[in-house]
């Protein structure tokens, strides 16, 4: 009877198949502890769990890359930019691994490597959205990040370590100035999204999530996640989080200030003044006058429904006459709450206003024997008085009324704080309250124009001072902490419940702890580093191996959730994972196991003959690591390729950027501008990490605008002329020439047909236009 | 990963775009199965048998005023002066009391349809050709973020907009030209966030002209090269490919080697004929006349139809810099102007598309980001005399002509004073849906796959419009 029953049921929803199978967390892999394998002695770790892994499926592996191959390889693997003959003579001579030491110690590795992180990090230089009234587009000091993330990685500083700061370095109890600070780059540099606090929130939810956990929180904003064990709770209490933190007007300075910068000083600290002063004006003038317009707020609470503007538009171009949208909206939430027939301030309010069937009826009842009602149900005694004394015959007297009362209960220094009247208008949650950071969203035009004028022009002084000492962009946890509410269907119109500032259940358990550490972020920082964290480790070493092989091991590296399926490499990832974390989450020792492996050295040449050829049709993607994956360079290689073989590259480091289209950057590219919204063709085209949002892994397209640069931009004929220059010699013979011109752009000796070939062209067409030819090859562009 | 599919994510694996496909597009990955990758603006087909096959959006940005265009409000006129008795809703500024339109209202057509003088040549050549809807709403009396809204969808977080979205979807028909070109003197508010590409891949933003240059060659980056001929040229891609097919020898089974081999020679054939399209001078004079190319306006129309011409998915030409449309001030006079610089190339460009059989296959759509105040808006300068509109989102008026739309229509209405819709109410989504449907999707289906789910145009929204359909 019971199995039929059990039967019946299960037919019954098979019959709606698309019912997806929901796994509780501990089911998927990703959500299960880090359990590396036993590699057995004397073997190397990675190849043995290769070797296991094809074995399995009865590959075959391509044999090792011959030398010129590899180091070319492992030249742009760790610097992007191609070898020099210096480095081709100490591979030859002492072998790769010495190369490989050579290049983890010199600073362009963090060059290369720093990038990668600024991908995950939606690094860019500029702001976004409107910029108004001649404001300058670049944040003068986000810089002072991208300089940290290559610090960082030259320095290899543990990685725990780097999430820590990223997130919470005004926490550690650092020196007041110290560099570090800027790392908090990592959640001040995102898009403005028009000023919408909630969008901000969400993106630095965002890039913590996905960035570090390879978890899409955000997609739980509006309802729980649709795949993964994240409820919009979890969702809230990371927005309490940061809610609870916000950007200080004053930046901390993180280095002394040279001669040469004393005067930015001097004029900076007076512009913040002015900045400061207008700020704390207008945050007391404008408390005051909502204060003063209580009367008006509730009769428009009373009269009116809650309007979108209250809640998501921050910058209404108010009157000074008009009442501000989100204290309007506070004070329903207030009433909301307490206008029931039980409460000892908002009782009479219930009774007669909310009550009403129709928001435009005006007119109120007689009170009758209401007031001796209200007297039982212990409504506050001096209200009572008020309402006695001149009974309120519309609306408007009633708000009239409570206002009064309210103001005199919250100016009555004898009443208690506990006084429910008095607690309304003196209390922390009064309505009219509002911190002093966000006092912009509440001016008038005229003000807000003159606000954002005295901020403009402290950006731009930094910005057109170029002896400015660096500040860093940093966060600070707010005087008043943020307790979150879940916003139904993400609108902050429609609050529910109230959760705490803690971590994801998923990760901590049911009993997931809340924060007690101010807003939460060094709390959320070491949750997301601790050792028992399945996650971080592993979606780490998943971004270091792509960056490594082209592909990694899981398909999503930012998404580790329901949807990932279980890597083919799990043991090995998860051997890595764990090496990272015995290795006091060091990279540079990750880098050189990786790199000495015979998966890493496999040739990318696939021979057409079987069982490789089957292997290609079965294994596009290379999941089985039989071979190596052939890559294209990436914008910054490319770029760096041309100044480099050119002899044009200017290997400065660090400060501030330039525009990456002016004929004079013959920098790395790492050091551009990075534009957000603005974004010039040549990045565009060559799929650069849109910054909008946290980049998992940059596309690889083939477009024609990428061929219409190598042919007709400035860039490259100012390049070709410089090649063909720098092949010059006193030796005018032009086989020698030619040869001359493969070692410099292409690192090798020309066969005899490309020796006849090159010469005959250059003969007929002259060497800057061979020279150019040779930089569009797909030999330059790719690397084997 | 060994070949690109146009429509994976940056994951980019056979499986991975499979599954993508699966629930999206119904094409098969086609790298894998040929040669040579096809690059991502092949031209592929939709959901169904598209009703257009170009879009060309005229963006009259700012906010034109429903109520002086196409929204005839007498009970507005009579009220004029005195307080609108229905109340006034919230918008950016404060308001106040009724603004009757300076603009006299007339019937055109067979179908009767009204206009006022302000598109009096537009009206009276094409207004069985139109279908107005009167009833459109969006969310925010703010430009940048009903900007994004009309593009991309989404007001402030960062989506692709439409023309990316239907790059991405039918690729380019010809791969000589970008698929999606906006034109506009200067920029609109909000900028280069209008035809962003955003999550989808660079290739799909739309390619952006700044029509105050008339030096064809300076509209696209790189298109020439300053001292090289092309003669000159060719020779170098002689050779280049010489050596490229020498280095594919014993690399044969990577697509995308060859794939950049022809990028060269696309590239080199997009030079000749980008520079065609755009390039006016080559129409005749009776062309010249009709559109009236002494000004931005009229050459940005005839580009806009010798690029659709070309096989050019989708074109955009905004009317001005920054937002000349919103008249907050003395709108009798700066509607006035505005019309008088909109009106005839617009009705030029309809005459002109359907004499060469164009309309049909093109949808032509023109409307702002949203309308204007039925309430005359209180200067923010008490010194000054109140006589402009404010911006309007709760209802606006926005016309389609041509591809699959029906014409000699109005669709929906606002109240009696133009303020709010309310009958047949059509937001943002429910046009982006109604375009998607035209050109061949299902809004619902075309979807891309990012940060942990399935992203589309219209989110979770959008009803396509099947009443103004053919």
């Amino acid at each position: 009877m019971r199995l039929t029953r059990l039967i019946l049921v299960l037919l019954s929803f098979s019959a709606v198949v698309a019912v997806p199978v929901t796994l509780s967390a501990q089911e998927h892999w990703s959500f299960q502890p880090v359990r590396p394998p036993s590699v057995p002695a004397g073997t190397h770790p990675v190849d043995a769990l290769v070797e296991l892994s094809l074995k399995k499926v009865g590959y075959r592996a391509l044999g090792q890359a011959d030398l010129a191959t590899l180091v070319r390889r492992l030249s742009y693997d760790l610097h992007g930019l191609p070898p020099t003959p210096s480095q081709q003579r100490l591979a030859a001579a002492k072998g790769l691994e010495a190369l490989t030491d050579q290049l983890l110690a010199s600073p362009h590795y963090g060059e290369r490597w720093g990038r990668h992180w600024l991908d995950v990090a939606r690094y860019a230089d500029t702001k976004d959205g409107v910029l108004m009234y001649g404001d300058t587009r670049l944040r003068p000091f986000a810089y002072t990040y991208r300089d940290y993330v290559i610090r960082a990685f030259n320095q290899d500083k543990p990685f725990d370590r780097f999430v820590h700061e990223q997130l919470a370095a005004d926490q550690l109890e650092l020196p007041a100035d110290a560099p570090e600070l800027a790392a908090m780059g990592y959640l001040t540099l995102g898009r403005m999204f028009d000023r919408n606090r909630h969008d901000i929130i969400d993106d630095q939810i965002d890039v913590v999530t996905r960035g570090l956990l390879g978890l899409t929180v955000a997609c739980a904003r509006c309802h729980d996640h649709k795949f993964d064990p994240i409820p919009t709770a979890d969702y809230y209490s990371l927005y309490g989080v940061f809610a609870s933190s916000e950007e200080p007007v004053d930046r901390p300075r993180i280095e002394t200030p040279a001669e040469a910068g004393q005067k930015f000083e001097t004029e900076h600290q007076a512009k913040l003044g002015e900045v400061s002063k207008m700020l704390s004006d207008q945050h007391v003038a404008l408390m005051a006058t909502a204060r003063s317009r209580t009367a008006r707020y509730l009769l428009k609470v009373a009269t009116t429904k809650a309007d979108i503007n209250e809640t998501s538009i921050f910058f209404l171009s108010l009157l000074p006459s008009q009442l501000r949208p989100q204290i309007v909206h506070r004070w329903r939430l207030l009433i909301a709450g307490r206008s029931k027939p039980t409460d000892p301030v908002f009782a009479p309010w219930h009774d007669l206003i909310t009550v009403r069937t129709s928001l435009s009826q005006t007119d109120l009842p007689a009170l009758d024997d209401l007031l001796d009602a209200w007297k039982t149900r212990r409504v506050h005694p001096k209200l009572l008085a008020a309402l006695a004394a001149s009974p309120p015959q519309t609306v408007s007297d009633m708000a009239a009324i409570y206002a009064t009362v309210l103001l005199q209960a919250a100016d009555d220094e004898t009443l208690p704080d506990t006084d429910p009247l008095r607690a309304i208008l003196a209390g922390r949650t009064s309505p009219p309250r509002f911190p002093l950071r966000q006092t912009w969203y509440y001016m008038s035009r005229k003000e807000k124009d003159k606000f954002r004028g005295l901020v403009r022009a402290l950006d731009l002084l930094a910005v057109k001072s170029p002896h400015a000492a660096a500040r860093a962009m940093t966060l600070r946890d707010t005087d008043e902490l943020v307790s979150p509410v879940i916003f139904r269907r993400g609108d902050p119109t429609l609050p529910g419940r109230t959760v705490p500032r803690r971590f994801l259940e998923v990760l901590a358990g049911p009993r997931s702890r809340e924060f007690l550490n101010g807003s939460g972020r060094l709390d959320l920082a070491r949750a997301i580093t601790a050792p028992a964290n399945p996650l971080t480790a592993r979606v780490f070493v998943n971004r270091v191996w792509m960056h490594h092989f082209g592909e990694p091991l899981v398909e999503t590296p930012s998404d580790f959730g329901f949807q990932a399926e279980q890597p083919v490499q799990l043991p090995l990832l998860d051997f890595l994972a764990d090496r990272l974390v015995q290795g006091g989450w060091k990279l540079k020792p990750l880098h050189r196991l990786i790199l000495s492996s015979h998966a890493w050295q496999r040739t990318s040449q696939v021979p057409r003959s079987q069982p490789f050829t089957g292997q290609m049709e079965a294994d596009p993607t290379n999941r089985h690591l039989w071979r190596a994956n052939r890559r294209r360079l990436d914008l910054e290689s490319l770029r760096d390729t041309l100044l480099s073989v050119s002899g044009q590259l200017d290997v400065t480091m660090f400060g501030r950027p330039v525009s990456i289209t002016s004929p004079g950057n013959r920098r790395r590219t790492v050091y551009a501008i990075v534009e957000r919204q603005n974004i010039p063709d040549l990045v565009r085209n060559f799929d650069f990490a849109t910054p909008d949002c946290s980049t998992a892994r940059r596309q690889v397209t083939t477009v024609p605008q990428q061929a219409l640069f190598m042919l007709n931009s400035e860039f490259v004929t100012r390049t070709s002329d410089k090649l063909a220059r720098l092949s010059e010699a006193d030796d005018p013979d032009v086989i020698q020439r030619v040869a001359r011109l493969y070692r410099l752009a292409l690192r090798r000796e020309p066969t005899a047909e490309e020796s006849r070939l090159g010469s005959a062209f250059a003969r007929a067409r002259g060497w800057p236009q061979y020279a150019q030819v040779l930089l569009m090859t797909n030999e330059l562009m790719f690397v084997d | 990963m060994t070949g690109f599919h146009p429509l994976s994510t940056p994951a980019g694996s056979r499986r991975h775009a499979l599954a993508t496909l699966g629930t999206g597009l119904g094409l098969l990955a086609l790298p894998d199965l040929l040669d040579a990758a096809p690059s991502a603006l092949s031209p592929r087909p939709g959901h169904h048998a598209p009703r257009a096959r170009h879009i060309i959006h005229i963006y009259l940005n700012g906010g034109p005023s429903q109520v002086d265009t196409w929204d005839p409000k007498p009970l507005l006129d009579r009220h004029g002066g005195q307080p609108i008795p229905t109340g006034n809703l919230t918008t950016e500024r404060e308001t106040g009391v009724a603004l009757a339109s300076p603009f006299r209202f007339q019937q055109y057509g067979d179908s009767g349809l009204w206009s006022s003088t302000v598109f009096e040549k537009t009206a009276s050549q094409h207004a069985d050709r139109m279908c107005v809807i009167r009833s459109m709403h969006s969310n925010t009396p703010n430009h940048e973020q009903s900007m994004r809204l009309m593009n991309c969808g989404d007001e402030r977080l960062s989506r692709p907009s439409y023309g990316s979205w239907l790059t991405y979807g039918l690729g380019t028909e010809n791969q000589n030209l970008p698929g999606f070109v906006t034109l506009c003197p200067g920029l609109p508010v909000a900028d280069f966030s209008n035809w962003r590409s955003a999550f989808l891949p660079g290739v799909y933003q739309g390619t952006y002209l700044d029509t105050r240059k008339k030096d064809v060659q300076s509209l696209i980056s790189n298109i020439r090269n300053k001292s090289l001929p092309l003669a000159a040229q060719r020779q170098q891609l002689d050779l280049l490919a010489k050596l490229n097919r020498k280095h594919r020898e014993t690399r044969r089974e990577d697509s995308l080697l060859e794939a950049r081999i022809e990028s060269f020679e696309l590239a080199f054939r997009m030079q000749l004929e980008a520079t065609d399209a755009l390039d006016v001078g080559r129409e005749p004079k009776s062309i010249h006349k009709l559109y009236g190319t002494d000004t931005i306006h009229g050459r940005q129309m005839l580009m806009a139809r010798r690029l659709v011409e070309r096989g050019v998915r989708v074109v955009q030409c905004y009317h001005g810099d920054v937002q000349p449309w919103d008249s907050h001030e003395g709108i009798a006079t700066a509607h006035a102007k505005l019309g008088r610089e909109a009106d005839g190339p617009i009705a030029a460009l309809l005459t002109d598309l359907a004499q060469r059989g164009l309309l049909e296959e093109t949808l032509v759509i023109c409307g702002g980001e949203f309308g204007r105040t039925p309430a005359v808006e209180i200067p923010l300068d008490s010194k000054r005399k109140p006589t402009g509109r404010d911006h309007n989102h709760h209802g606006y008026t926005v016309w389609m002509a041509g591809g699959g739309i029906r014409g000699g229509m109005t669709y929906g209405t606002t109240d009696e004073f133009g303020y709010r819709a309310v009958d047949n109410k059509v937001h943002v989504h429910d046009l982006h849906a109604t375009m998607l449907h035209l050109m061949g999707f299902d809004h619902e289906q075309l979807t891309y796959h990012h940060a942990g789910r399935d992203f589309r145009l219209t989110d979770v929204h959008g009803r396509v419009l099947t009443e103004l359909l053919a």
